[in-house]
């Protein structure tokens, strides 16, 4: 049945040149868009991001006074007081006000060197999220409220984070085992404080993210190490705003046990404000979902425009059976294209890039598996979800307009429409554009405050929930197809 | 010219596909526009027509189905028989067309603007500029993707893939838009694409940082719908049925 089915299918000539519009598409359009990916400041091509401990881009700015750490050992801090300054906020951009943005952070730090993206385990004080204990770039582990005594030990490749309110009664908050961490380690007191990020909606679509520049000011005393102490500015990129000329440039000061740290930046993994990610090179995927729905819809309806359903159903009468069988070979047909041409536009567009002297993000192989067979499932279920339309309508332009309605509209009004971000994430868990979901590449964390928005990239739905909403949309189709079929007359 | 009129008027009057198309067009246009216009939104006059976005799809089902139908069914070859003046019968679909699309599309997008004034906070006068135009744009728009849709039903003469053709040419520009990370691209595709040029002539607010103006992207979509249509002509009658 199967076969037979394959047969037909490769038969057609306006089928095969469908599926071949597939490869066009995705390698196509995915290296066209590649092509033009370029990444400019102001002295040439812009430097790649840092990377953190697993491969992924990370923002890694602080103020560091620091010493070094041979072997095991501990570090005891408390935070005295901790402020800080907000430049230009809404609703009128004209002031500098005084004030902590939430993820604003003052603690302790054992970190491998003070080269940028060198791994860390850190307990600290935030802004308005209490006391944290953070390691590794992507890792954060709330502490005890009202905190503000912070230790750290390290015992090999181990750091342990405690807090307490008193100095006296200490709780755990977390173990962080660092893999491949040196004997020879720097351990101290840090302070960042991230721009304080907000996104307005944009007239043209989309949404508009605004960053403004933030500065944090932490008094820490009864530091329990000895010795001399060095300040490293991590990951200073030389520029200095005004405030930072004229009021409080980013250092320490010590009078006594007391030390004042001035810091900004963030010790975070990067977002898509770092550069453009591998889903850049996925261009071509609406152009070639829109090719499969067509083979898919036509799949079905050529064969009842011309009659050939009642050869096929005397061929074989089992009609369920006759109409799951075409599913799953233009489903398999799809997926194997779809799966091919994604295997081949990834490494091409990242090699365009690259040869642009720009730079993808990095994602680790298994996010890169995850996109390369999400698109073809994407591709694979919605030419069964089409199939089904076709199978279930019985007519041909209505079955690839309201297939078209369905997947590619809500993506378009969610990602590209002055539809509001509320309204937009309903669209993207409910309709089968959910299955875009795939081909987000970067993870939303909810230790960074960054809109984490549908125009930006971001989906309300991991990926392989948002695939099996569009599974359900095919199945359901699919479903109602062989209902009618057997039913009524073909 | 009037016998071909009067003979696709029939038609239109006995199958039941204008029955379903005018009210889904209107339909689906105010069904969009409508919630729309309540959400925040910083241009409210574009949002409130947001549904002009899913109307042009029903707008292009139909003018495809008008003529690809035929070719289907070979019915087709009766009205050229008939009626051996081709471009007649083409010119007599389109007048149609444009006459339902306008007869569904008007009170629908008068509805949503009317819906919008009342509701959305900081909707401007109905009599200003710039509502006007956007409205009357709005419908403009609708008449020009009938024609688009007609044009491309005529050169390929497969209702499937005509409507996949229209279809991509409306929703694929304005979603990979985004995915060009170079803002020159950007804005050469925004300026040629006949969706987002055309749909330029909905925004009201910053009209100075568009790719192109309203009227001139509107121009655009013109050009595409009448160089489509024209080559669908060509095509009528060079080919065979």
């Amino acid at each position: 049945m199967i076969r037979a089915e394959l047969t037909k299918l490769r038969s057609v000539r306006a089928w095969v040149a469908g599926i071949a519009l597939v490869f066009v598409a995705v390698v196509g359009l995915g290296a066209l868009a590649a092509a033009g990916i370029r990444v400019d400041c102001p002295d040439g091509p812009c430097p790649k991001p840092p990377t953190g401990p697993g491969g992924e881009a990370v923002t890694d700015h602080f103020s560091y006074v620091h010493q070094r750490l041979d072997g095991d050992g501990e570090l005891t801090a408390h935070v005295a007081s901790f402020r800080g300054i907000i430049t230009y906020p809404p609703p009128n951009h004209d002031t500098i006000v005084d004030g902590l943005v939430p993820w604003a952070k003052a603690g302790i730090m054992v970190k491998d060197g003070t080269s940028e993206g060198a791994n860390y385990a850190a307990v600290l004080l935030t802004g308005s999220h209490g006391v944290r204990m953070q390691y590794a770039f992507t890792e954060d582990r709330a502490g005890p409220a009202g905190a503000s005594w912070l230790r750290l030990t390290r015992r090999g490749d181990t750091v342990t984070g405690y807090a307490s309110a008193d100095g006296a009664t200490w709780q755990p908050i977390g173990k962080a085992k660092l893999d491949g961490l040196r004997k020879s380690v720097q351990i101290g007191l840090f302070v960042a404080s991230p721009s304080d990020v907000t996104a307005k909606a944009s007239a043209r679509g989309g949404s508009i993210v605004q960053a403004r520049w933030t500065q944090a000011t932490a008094v820490f005393d009864q530091v329990d190490r000895q010795g001399e102490w060095t300040f490293t500015n991590v990951g200073d990129d030389g520029l200095r705003t005004d405030w930072e000329k004229g009021n409080e440039p980013p250092g320490v000061t010590r009078d006594g046990g007391r030390f004042t740290v001035t810091g900004s930046g963030d010790i975070a993994p990067a977002g898509n404000e770092a550069g453009p990610s591998l889903t850049f090179t996925l261009t071509g995927m609406i152009g070639a979902l829109i090719a499969v729905i067509v083979v898919g819809v036509l799949f079905i309806t050529g064969e009842y425009r011309r009659g050939l359903i009642r050869t096929t159903f005397a061929a074989m009468p089992a009609r369920g059976r006759v109409l799951t069988a075409k599913a799953i070979v233009i489903g398999g047909v799809t997926f194997v294209a779809g799966l091919v041409s994604a295997a081949i536009a990834l490494p091409l567009g990242r090699f365009l890039v690259e040869s642009n002297d720009g730079y993808l993000l990095p994602a680790g192989a298994g996010t890169q598996i995850r996109v390369v067979v999400g698109a073809g499932l994407l591709l694979s279920l919605t030419a069964i979800l089409a199939y089904g339309m076709g199978a279930t309508l019985r007519r041909g332009v209505l079955a690839v307009t309201a297939a078209i309605v369905l997947v590619v509209l809500p993506y378009l009004l969610a990602t590209a429409s002055v539809l509001p971000t509320g309204a937009a994430v309903w669209l993207l868990r409910l309709t089968p554009a959910a299955g875009f979901a795939f081909q987000q590449v970067l993870p939303a964390y909810h230790q960074v405050q960054l809109p984490y928005r549908p125009s930006g990239g971001y989906f309300p739905l991991p990926p392989w929930a948002g695939l099996a909403v569009v599974a359900a949309w095919a199945a359901a189709f699919v479903g109602l197809a062989v209902l009618r079929a057997r039913r009524t007359d073909a | 010219m009037r016998a071909a009129l009067r003979a696709e008027w029939t038609k239109l009057r006995t199958v039941p596909d204008a029955a379903i198309a005018l009210p889904l067009i209107a339909l689906l246009t105010a069904a969009v526009s409508i919630p729309a216009a309540t959400a925040s939104s910083p241009d409210v006059v574009k949002s409130s027509l947001l549904g002009v976005q899913l109307g042009q799809a029903a707008v292009a089902v139909w003018a495809v189905h008008t003529l690809a139908g035929e070719y289907g069914t070979g019915l087709l070859r009766a009205t050229f028989t008939a009626l051996p003046r081709r471009l007649d019968v083409l010119l007599a679909k389109a007048a149609l067309l444009l006459t339902g699309v306008l007869a569904a599309g008007v009170p629908a997008i008068v509805a949503s603007v009317l819906f919008a004034h009342a509701h959305a906070d900081g909707y401007p006068s109905l009599g200003s500029a710039a509502v006007l135009r956007a409205a009357t744009g709005s419908v403009l728009y609708l008449c020009l993707m009938t024609l688009l849709a007609l044009g491309v039903a005529a050169c390929v003469r497969s209702g499937v893939a005509a409507t996949g053709i229209v279809l991509g040419v409306l929703y694929l520009t304005p979603a990979v838009l985004g995915m060009f990370h170079d803002p020159d691209w950007q804005r050469w595709i925004y300026r040629l694409s006949p969706s987002t040029a055309g749909a330029s002539i909905q925004s009201t607010v910053d009209l100075a940082s568009l790719p192109i103006g309203p009227w001139a992207g509107l121009g655009v979509a013109a050009a595409w719908a009448f160089g489509l249509f024209g080559a669908g002509a060509l095509i009528l009658r060079a080919c065979d049925v």
